[in-house]
C-alpha cells in the first residue's frame, strides 16, 4: 500500500473531526435536552444546570449536601426547587441566586454548613452574563435517555404514593454507630472558627442583597444524631448562626427526633428526610399565615 | 461530610501549575515550537528548551525554581568529579540525589507542618515545603546520569545546557517516561523542521488526550466513590466495578501522559523511550511488569537489582533482590504503608511465579487456552492492588478490600451506570483485546478518519478536569 503523505492524512483527520462534531452540533442544539445524569461529585452541576435553565421557582431551599437529601417529590408546593450542593454550600448557591436577574419569593437558607465558602468556579458558569449554556455530552446524555427511559421517573401521584408507603413503614433499623463515632471524633478535634466567621459575615451580606430584592429569607438547621449536636464543630456552627441572624427568621423545625435516621452518619434517610420536610413546610406556611395577617 | 485531611504530601502545582490538558500550556508549547524551528533561533535550539523547561516547571510553583537548579547543577558538579574519580564521587552523586528526594518525600512521616518547628526562618521554610512535582523522575535521571556518562573513561563530558536539557525537558519533566542518558544525550544536536514526524506527533498526542479526557477523566467521576468514606455507600458489586474501572483509568491517565509527552519530544526532534506495551494482556507478573512503567522497570532493574546482584545470587538471593526492589519501588510513589504493601505484594506474586514456574516459558503451552486464563488471573490481582494506590491509607485501604466480600446493607447507596462504565472504559478495552490483525489491512485508509474521530469524542465528552495521576509521585 502507498505510505500516505502527512498533508493527506491530516486533511483526512480534519474531516473526521468536523463531520461528526458538525452532526453533534446540529443535534444537539435541535434535539431533546437530555436529562440530568448525575454519576459522581458533578451532582451540584446538575441541580445548578436545573435551576438556571428552568423557570425561577417561587420558593427555593438552598444548602449542601444535608438539604440536598429533601427531594423535591417531599413538598405539596408545586413551584418549589431544591438547591442543594452536595460538598458545596450555601453561599454558593446564593451566590448563583443573586447573580440572575430574577429572585425566587422566599429564599430558604440550610446553615447547617458554615465552614465551606463560595466555589467561586460554579458561580461563575451559572451567573447571568456567564457563558452558562454548553451542548450536552452526547455519550453521557445518551445514556440519561437510556436510563430514563429504563427507570422513568415516578410522576407526582406515584411518588406521592412511595412518600406514604415511606412514612407507613417503621424507621430504619440499620446500625450506623462507627460513622457517628467517626464524625464525632473528627467535629471534636478542631473547630474552623475563622471561616465560620467570615463566612457568617458573606452570607449575611447575602441575605441583606436578596431581602433588598424583595424576596423573603428564611433559615434552617436540619438535625444532627444526639452525639452530633454535641460536638464542637456543631455547637460553634449553630452558636454562630444564630449570632448573625435575628430569631424572627429562624424556621423551628419540632421533629420526632426518635423517628429520625442518618444512614452515613449525618445525613438523614429517606424516610427522615420526608419527615423533615414535611416540617418544613408546615412552619414555612405557619409564617406565611402569619405574614398575611394584617 | 468529611473536612479535608492534611494533603501536605501533595506535590505543589498540581492546582495551580501547567498541566498537559490546560490552555495555557497549549498556547506556551506552540509558541516554543514556532520559536524552536524559527532560523534565527536555531543555534539555540537547545538552551530555548532549557528556558522554557524552567518557565514550565516555575508556572505556578517558582519557589520550586531553586531547588530545581541546585538539583541539576550539584548533579553537573559530581558528575565532573565522578568522571574524574568515580569510586569516590558516584557513591556521593547518588546519596545526593537520593537525599533530596528522601528529604522532600518522606519528610512529612516525621513531623507535622502545622506544628511549630525550629524557629530558624530558612530551616522552617524548608521543612514546610510540600512536595516539588516531578522529583522523582528528575532524581533518577539525575542519578541515570551519573551512573551511564561515569561508566566508560572514553565517554564525553556533556556540557551544563546538555545536562540541563536531559534533566529538565518539559514533555519528561514531570512524570517521565525516565529516559536514560545513553538513549537522550546522543539525541542533542540542531534539529529542523523537515525532519519532524508529524503524523507520528500527532498520532501519540491525540491519543494520549483522548486517552486523558475521554476515558481516564470520565471514569474518574466514577472510581471517585472509592475515595473514603464514601465507598462506605457503594453497593458490594459496585465495589468490584470500581477495582476494574480504578485499574482502566490509571492506565488511561499514565498511558495518555506518556503519550502526549512521546508526542510533544517528537515535535522537538526527541525520541521518549514508550512507556507502556499493553499491560493487561500480559500472561505473567514479570510480563506485567516488562509491560508497565517500562521506563521505571528498567530503570530499577539497571540501577538497583543488577548492582544487588540480580539473579547471580542464587534462588533466595533472587527473591531478596526482587523484595527489596519491589518494596523500593512501591516507596518510589509515596511515603504511605499503602504503596510499600502494594509494591510488596507485587514482589511477593513475582517471587510466587518464579518459584512455581521457573523458568519455564509460560507463553508455549497451551497457547489458545491457557494464555486468557492467565491474563485473567494477572489482570485480576494487578487491579486488586491498584486499591493500594487508590487509597494510600492502609486502613482504607483495607476497609475497601473487607467490604468487597461483604453485603453492604447501608439505605443511602450510590448510583453507577454499567452502561457508562462500560462506554468510557471500551477505549482501553479494545486497545487491549481487538487483533491486531482485524485492524492491519485496512487501518492505513481508515486511520487518519479514526484519530479524527477520537478527537472530535473527546473535544464533546471530556470528563471534569482532574490532575494526572502520577503528578503526586
Amino acid at each position: 500500500m502507498e505510505p500516505i503523505s502527512a498533508q493527506s492524512w491530516f486533511v483526512k483527520c480534519g474531516l473526521g473531526l468536523a463531520l461528526p462534531l458538525l452532526a453533534y452540533v446540529a443535534i444537539a442544539t435541535a434535539g431533546p435536552k437530555a436529562p440530568p445524569l448525575p454519576t459522581g461529585r458533578d451532582g451540584a452541576l446538575e441541580v445548578l444546570d436545573r435551576y438556571t435553565q428552568g423557570p425561577i421557582p417561587d420558593i427555593i431551599l438552598v444548602g449542601s449536601s444535608f438539604t440536598a437529601r429533601l427531594k423535591e417529590e417531599y413538598f405539596d408546593a408545586p413551584n418549589l426547587r431544591v438547591l442543594g450542593l452536595a460538598g458545596g454550600s450555601s453561599i454558593t448557591a446564593l451566590e448563583v441566586l443573586v447573580g440572575r436577574e430574577r429572585l425566587p419569593k422566599i429564599v430558604l437558607i440550610e446553615m447547617n454548613i458554615l465552614e465551606r465558602g463560595e466555589d467561586p468556579a460554579l458561580v461563575q458558569r451559572f451567573t447571568d452574563g456567564a457563558n452558562a449554556s454548553t451542548l450536552p455530552r452526547p455519550i453521557k446524555s445518551a445514556v440519561a435517555f437510556y436510563e430514563r427511559w429504563l427507570h422513568a421517573p415516578p410522576d407526582r401521584r406515584q411518588a406521592g404514593a412511595i412518600v406514604a408507603a415511606l412514612l407507613q413503614a417503621q424507621p430504619s433499623n440499620f446500625d450506623n454507630r462507627v460513622y457517628v463515632d467517626r464524625i464525632r471524633r473528627e467535629w471534636n478535634a478542631s473547630v474552623p472558627a475563622a471561616e465560620i466567621t467570615k463566612n457568617a459575615a458573606a452570607l449575611e451580606r447575602l441575605v441583606r442583597q436578596i431581602e433588598a430584592r424583595g424576596s423573603l429569607v428564611y433559615f434552617y438547621s436540619l438535625p444532627y444524631a444526639e452525639d452530633l449536636e454535641a460536638s464542637a464543630y456543631a455547637r460553634a456552627t449553630t452558636k454562630t448562626a444564630h449570632a448573625t441572624f435575628k430569631n424572627d427568621q429562624w424556621l423551628r423545625l419540632e421533629l420526632p427526633l426518635h423517628e429520625l435516621r442518618w444512614a452515613d452518619g449525618v445525613h438523614l434517610d429517606e424516610r427522615s428526610s420526608i419527615v423533615v420536610a414535611e416540617e418544613l413546610q408546615k412552619q414555612l406556611l405557619l409564617r406565611n399565615d402569619e405574614a398575611r395577617r394584617p | 461530610m468529611t473536612k479535608r485531611g492534611p494533603t501536605a504530601s501533595r506535590p505543589l502545582g498540581i492546582e495551580n501549575g501547567m498541566t498537559f490538558t490546560s490552555w495555557q500550556f497549549g498556547i506556551f508549547a506552540a509558541v516554543v515550537f514556532a520559536l524552536y524551528y524559527s532560523p534565527a533561533i536555531r543555534p539555540f535550539q537547545v538552551q530555548l528548551l532549557v528556558l522554557s523547561s524552567l518557565f514550565f516547571y516555575g508556572y505556578g510553583q517558582l519557589e520550586f525554581l531553586p531547588m530545581l537548579a541546585v538539583a541539576v547543577l550539584g548533579t553537573y558538579l559530581l558528575l565532573i568529579l565522578a568522571i574524574r574519580d568515580r569510586s569516590i564521587w558516584l557513591p556521593v552523586g547518588i546519596a545526593f540525589n537520593l537525599g533530596l528526594l528522601a528529604f522532600f518525600k518522606y519528610k512529612f512521616l516525621f513531623f507535622d507542618p502545622a506544628a511549630p518547628l525550629t524557629g530558624a526562618s530558612l530551616v522552617d521554610f524548608l521543612l514546610r515545603l510540600p512536595l516539588p512535582i516531578g522529583i522523582s523522575f528528575f532524581v533518577f535521571h539525575n542519578i541515570s546520569l551519573l551512573v551511564d556518562l561515569t561508566k566508560s573513561d572514553e565517554t564525553q563530558r556533556p556540557d551544563l545546557t546538555s545536562t540541563f536539557l536531559y534533566i529538565i525537558f518539559f514533555p519528561q519533566l514531570v512524570s517521565g517516561p525516565i529516559t536514560r542518558a545513553q538513549m537522550f544525550l546522543p539525541q542533542i544536536r540542531q534539529k529542523f523542521f523537515a525532519d519532524v514526524p508529524f503524523v507520528e506527533a500527532a498520532k501519540w498526542i491525540l491519543t494520549g488526550y483522548f486517552f486523558k479526557l475521554y476515558v481516564a477523566n470520565n471514569l474518574n467521576e466514577m472510581t471517585a466513590y472509592m475515595d473514603f468514606p464514601l465507598f462506605e455507600t457503594v453497593r458490594t458489586q459496585d465495589k468490584w466495578l470500581l477495582v476494574f474501572l480504578y485499574s482502566y483509568q490509571i492506565y488511561a491517565d499514565f498511558f495518555g501522559y506518556t503519550a502526549i509527552a512521546i508526542g510533544l519530544g517528537l515535535l522537538f526532534g526527541y525520541r521518549l523511550p514508550v512507556n507502556f506495551n499493553l499491560p493487561y494482556v500480559s500472561a505473567s507478573f514479570s510480563e506485567f511488569w516488562s509491560r508497565w512503567h517500562i521506563s521505571l522497570s528498567s530503570w530499577l532493574r539497571t540501577y538497583l537489582y543488577i548492582p544487588l546482584g540480580g539473579n547471580r545470587r542464587g534462588t533466595v538471593g533472587t527473591y531478596l533482590n526482587i523484595m527489596i526492589v519491589m518494596g523500593l519501588g512501591g516507596l518510589w510513589h509515596g511515603a504511605a504503608l499503602s504503596y510499600l504493601a502494594w509494591g510488596t505484594m507485587h514482589g511477593v506474586l513475582l517471587v510466587l511465579e518464579r518459584a512455581i514456574f521457573g523458568n519455564v516459558d509460560l507463553n508455549r503451552r497451551g497457547e489458545t487456552i491457557v494464555r486468557p486464563a492467565r491474563i485473567g488471573i494477572v489482570f485480576f490481582c494487578v487491579s486488586m492492588l491498584w486499591i493500594f494506590f487508590k487509597l494510600p491509607n492502609l486502613d482504607h485501604a483495607l476497609a475497601y478490600l473487607s467490604g468487597m466480600f461483604t453485603v453492604n446493607i447501608n439505605p443511602n447507596q450510590a448510583k453507577l451506570f454499567n452502561s457508562l462504565a462500560l462506554l468510557y472504559s471500551l477505549p482501553v478495552i479494545i486497545q487491549h483485546l481487538a487483533p491486531r490483525s482485524l485492524f492491519e489491512p485496512s487501518r492505513r485508509k481508515v486511520e487518519p478518519y479514526l484519530y479524527g474521530l477520537m478527537t472530535a469524542l473527546m473535544c464533546v465528552e471530556a470528563g471534569p478536569s482532574t490532575s494526572f495521576i502520577y503528578f503526586q509521585f
